[in-house]
This record gives structure tokens, C-alpha cells and sequence, in this order.
């Protein structure tokens, strides 16, 4: 009896994400008396550092390096963090998106960071020797192709949310990012930490705020009408 | 209660090491060892259909509850009662090292990575793929056995308990990508051979593989899969080591997918039809057992056994 009330329970689990997996979905429509957001990304802890150590193709990949996991401004500000707010159900209609790029160059993903909307991406070798391009949700593959030589392009589909991270088999010390967000409230910070949001429905919301080595920051946050609120973060961690 | 429950689990663990111990016979000699005379491709011993008989069943909340009953019978010891991978077997071997670990983590399937797909990189299984990969086992049932003995309904209701697991195929449907279409293989002949170690350079598979394809490439080390465990590329001298079908569709399939949750990637973009068997029998003929008359007779020999299934039917 326990058994079939378990398979009844995942079975109604499996209609419920069904149902959440549509309410995700965001609607476009007019948005008046929307309010502003703004406010600066900082931090002050600890940075780290991942290794680029080139064991081949060294002419095309360069010298060993340090590369540090927080790009900092002037006063402690955060770049290429990303800030977008959570649970948006309707609002503002998306801005004019270029397909998303990531460029292998010089055995580096240009871009480091970019923002995408669900969909496809495109995938391009801009140097003579094989780049994989790996992509990952967390730990879990979310694609993954051989980009043989220079030139070779292949597209791809984002097909859900969350940031996507990239690296290179081939070269194993390749790390890019793609944050690919689920409404168009969201802006990617500038070497002075800042960001703005606009025309938001009034209500509550969280605000995330997604840095590489920090990973995702959660602050809640309340929209009044046609009114600019300020909410500046430091980054801890 | 939870005592209980870990007796039942060691009591699966057991009967899972024995089931693997069991599939882990081959047609002849040991698994791994190479004998002449031997066919190129059938290193199995076990009995069963791996192609199914039917599009599968429409599941319903009955099939789902034996599907959980399958698994729970004889998934578990290796996937876990979550489905995760972390079953009594993967974590007693993590214990103890050494001869009773697992040469790969057991799929995990809440996150519904899987290697062995028909459908583009990136893209989720068909059914009919994850039928195959329960029935033919994977590495030749050296990391996942094969249960093509099970009655179908078994195989059909377990997949769709394990698609259960996780929330990707549901959110995915609006994306999901159709399969790539693998056609009959070409008669191998020395010119299409030849055409393919030029492939294998042009598309720098010896990067991870070798130059001879022996898995020695100057990529090769430091290879870590989804779960950050050391892999190894795939040694293509030995035929019993292919991960799923070491057959040509097989190898076709995996250059041109992809194996997901490994690093290897898909080639989709770069290979034409002509060139992707060209590829496929340079990496066959990599095999210390490979003469063309061989392959050649064993291509004949699997085109009369098909022609004969299709005329019984």
C-alpha cells in the first residue's frame, strides 16, 4: 500500500512540475507605474585564483598565469556579476538580444560572462587547434561539442535557466560563463559595480546576484509604484 | 525502520554484484581478451533482444508503480533508492576501493545526463535509447549489465519510473531536438579505410585518443567526467571496451552525439555521411582482430539475420 502511495505521489509530483514549469514561463505585457531598481555590487573578501597552465598548443594558448575569480573596480566594485530579479511572473517585453557567441580565442571563451535568454547559442573556434566546448548546469553536461579547427561553428540550445558553465577537455584550464536568465529584468555589472533595473511591476521579489567565484546571492526586495529603490550589495564569501 | 532498510539495501547490493559477476562471463574466454576467430562485434553472453519489438507503452500511474518495483528489485543497489547513483554497491566500493569499485559512478538520474543518445548533444534520450542501454548494458556489462532477459514491460515500465527522477523532461519537451538517423553501414573496402585515418586527422581525434587510438593522446590525461572522476579515452584497440555498441551504428552514434557527462563531444557539424563511415571503419580496423574479408562476411551475416527478422514478421 506504502509503495503504490509513493508511486501516486511521484506520478502527482510529475503533473506539479508540469505545472510550476509553465507558471515559470514569463508573459510579456504593458507595465504602468512600474518602479526602478538600482544600486552598486561590491565585495572585499578573499580572491581566488584558477591556474591557466597550457600543456599543449602553448604558440596559441600563451605563458602560465593566474586569473582571478573577481574582477574588482575602484572602491571594492564587482564586474561581470550578474543581477537579475527572481519570480517575475509579467512585465516589460525583452530588449533586442543578439544571439548569444562564445568565441574560443587564444584559448580563452570570449565573453568570460554574458547574459542569454533561453534558446540557441551560437559556438565558434577562432584558433587553429581543437577546442571542445563544454557546457554544464552545476555539474551535469548540458552540451557538449568538438570544434575540430579554426573557424568551426556549431549552435546550440540553452534550454533552461541558471548559469551555464563552460570549459575545454582539450585545454582543461578554459572557464567561461553564460547566465542564462528567465525575464528581462536583469543587467550585467560594468567595472563600476553598478547596475539598474527598470519598469518593474510593483511587489516582491528576490534580487540574485550571481558572481563566478561567490556563486548566487539572494536579497529580498520591494517594488513600490512609479519610485527608484536602492539596494546596493556587498558580496560575501 | 532505517536498519531495515539498509539489511534490504545490502541484500540488493549482493544480488547486484552477483548479477554484474554473472553478465561479466563473455561468449569465450575472459572479458578484455582478445582471441582470433572471434567475432568483431558479439562479446556477450546473454540472451534477449536489445532492439524493441514495440514503440513503447502508454504509461500510466500502474505502469509507473511496476516500474518502481523493477527498479526498486534490481536498480537500486547500484542508482540508489533516489535514483542519484549512490546505491549500497557505488558507496561500499567507494569504502573499500580497490576490487570492488565501480569503474564509473552509476548514472545519476535526477540530473538525466545520458551517454548513449541518439539525440543531438545536449539533448535528451528517446525511450527506444534508453531502452537499448538497459538491455545491452554499457561497456559490455562490465559497468552496467545487461538486462535484455527482462520481459519488455519490464524494461518500459522501468524507464519511465527512472524518467520520474527528474524534472528535465518536462521542462525540456518544447525543446527537445529530433534523433540523428543512423542508415545501414557501407561494405568496408581498403579505399574507405584509408579515407577515414584521414578523418581521425582532420578532426584531431588523436588529441585524446592517440595517433594508433590506444586512448594515449597528449589531452588524454587529466580527463574528468560529470561526476569529477578521472576517465579515460577509449582505447579503440580493444573492442570489448566500447561503451554501448561497438557495432558500426554504434560508433557512429557515439562520434556524432556525443557522450554526454564525459568529455567527449559531439562531431554532428563537421562529418557528412560519406566521411562518418569512413570514420567509423578506421576506428573498427584499429582492432588487432580486423581483416576486411572478416567484417566484410559479418556485415553480410548481419544483413541476412535482419532480412530474415523482417521477413518473419
Amino acid at each position: 500500500m506504502r509503495r503504490s502511495l509513493n508511486v501516486v505521489l511521484t506520478f502527482t509530483l510529475a503533473l506539479v512540475f508540469a505545472a510550476t514549469a509553465n507558471a515559470a514561463k514569463y508573459k510579456e505585457e504593458a507595465v504602468s507605474n512600474g518602479g526602478d531598481l538600482k544600486g552598486t555590487i561590491t565585495y572585499n573578501g578573499v580572491i581566488k585564483t584558477r591556474t591557466a597552465l597550457p600543456t599543449k598548443d602553448k604558440e596559441v594558448c600563451g605563458k602560465p598565469r593566474k586569473i582571478p575569480l573577481v574582477m574588482l573596480g575602484d572602491g571594492g566594485a564587482v564586474q561581470d556579476a550578474v543581477v537579475y530579479l527572481k519570480d517575475v511572473e509579467s512585465g516589460k517585453a525583452w530588449p533586442d538580444m543578439q544571439r548569444p557567441v562564445i568565441n574560443n580565442i587564444a584559448c580563452i571563451f570570449e565573453p568570460h560572462v554574458q547574459v542569454a535568454r533561453r534558446g540557441k547559442v551560437d559556438i565558434l573556434n577562432s584558433d587553429p587547434v581543437l577546442h571542445n566546448t563544454h557546457g554544464y548546469y552545476g555539474k551535469a553536461t548540458a552540451f557538449n561539442v568538438a570544434l575540430p579547427f579554426k573557424d568551426a561553428k556549431v549552435t546550440k540550445i540553452l534550454k533552461r535557466f541558471g548559469p551555464v558553465r563552460t570549459d575545454c577537455d582539450a585545454h582543461g584550464w578554459m572557464l567561461g560563463w553564460v547566465v542564462v536568465v528567465p525575464n528581462p529584468y536583469f543587467m550585467q555589472t560594468g567595472s563600476d559595480g553598478n547596475y539598474s533595473i527598470t519598469d518593474v511591476p510593483p511587489g516582491d521579489y528576490t534580487l540574485v546576484v550571481w558572481q563566478e567565484q561567490i556563486g548566487e546571492t539572494e536579497t529580498p526586495v520591494t517594488i513600490k509604484a512609479g519610485a527608484t529603490t536602492e539596494i546596493s550589495i556587498e558580496l560575501g564569501g | 525502520m532505517k536498519k531495515l532498510l539498509a539489511t534490504a539495501s545490502l541484500v540488493v547490493a549482493v544480488g547486484a554484484v552477483s548479477l554484474i559477476a554473472l553478465s561479466l562471463q563473455p561468449a569465450g574466454g575472459k572479458a578484455g581478451e582478445v582471441t582470433t576467430g572471434r567475432s568483431l562485434f558479439d562479446y556477450s553472453a546473454a540472451t534477449g533482444n536489445i532492439e524493441p519489438a514495440s514503440d513503447g507503452i502508454p504509461v500510466t500511474a500502474r505502469l509507473l508503480e511496476h516500474g518502481e518495483w523493477v527498479f526498486r528489485g534490481l536498480c537500486i543497489g547500484c542508482h540508489g533508492v533516489e535514483g542519484d547513483g549512490n546505491g549500497a554497491v557505488w558507496e561500499l566500493g567507494e569504502q573499500y576501493a580497490g576490487e570492488h569499485q565501480l569503474p564509473r559512478k552509476p548514472r545519476d538520474f535526477t540530473e538525466a545526463v545520458y551517454k548513449l543518445r541518439s539525440t543531438p548533444s545536449g539533448s535528451l534520450p528517446t525511450d527506444a535509447d534508453l531502452f537499448r542501454s538497459i538491455s545491452r548494458g554499457l561497456v559490455l556489462e562490465q559497468d552496467m549489465p545487461a538486462f535484455k532477459f527482462l520481459p519488455e514491460r519490464d524494461r518500459w515500465a522501468v524507464i519511465a519510473y527512472i524518467k520520474s527522477f527528474s524534472d528535465r523532461w518536462e521542462e525540456e519537451a518544447e525543446w527537445q531536438e529530433d534523433p540523428i538517423e543512423i542508415g545501414e553501414p557501407p561494405m568496408p573496402d581498403v579505399a574507405m579505410v584509408d579515407a577515414g585515418e584521414k578523418v581521425y586527422e582532420l578532426m584531431q581525434c588523436e588529441q585524446c585518443h592517440g595517433p594508433g587510438g590506444k586512448g594515449d593522446g597528449p589531452s588524454a590525461p587529466g580527463l574528468e567526467d560529470d561526476a569529477g572522476l578521472p576517465i579515460v579515452p577509449r582505447d579503440f584497440t580493444d573492442a570489448s571496451q566500447f561503451v554501448g555498441s561497438n557495432e558500426p551504428q554504434g560508433v557512429y552514434q557515439t562520434f556524432t552525439t556525443g557522450l554526454d557527462g564525459t568529455p567527449m563531444p559531439s562531431y554532428a557539424d563537421f562529418l557528412d555521411e560519406e566521411q562518418r563511415w569512413q570514420l567509423v571503419w578506421y576506428v573498427i580496423s584499429l582492432r588487432p582482430e580486423f581483416d576486411l574479408e572478416t567484417a566484410r562476411n559479418e556485415m553480410m551475416a548481419m544483413q541476412e539475420t535482419k532480412l530474415a527478422r523482417l521477413q518473419n514478421q
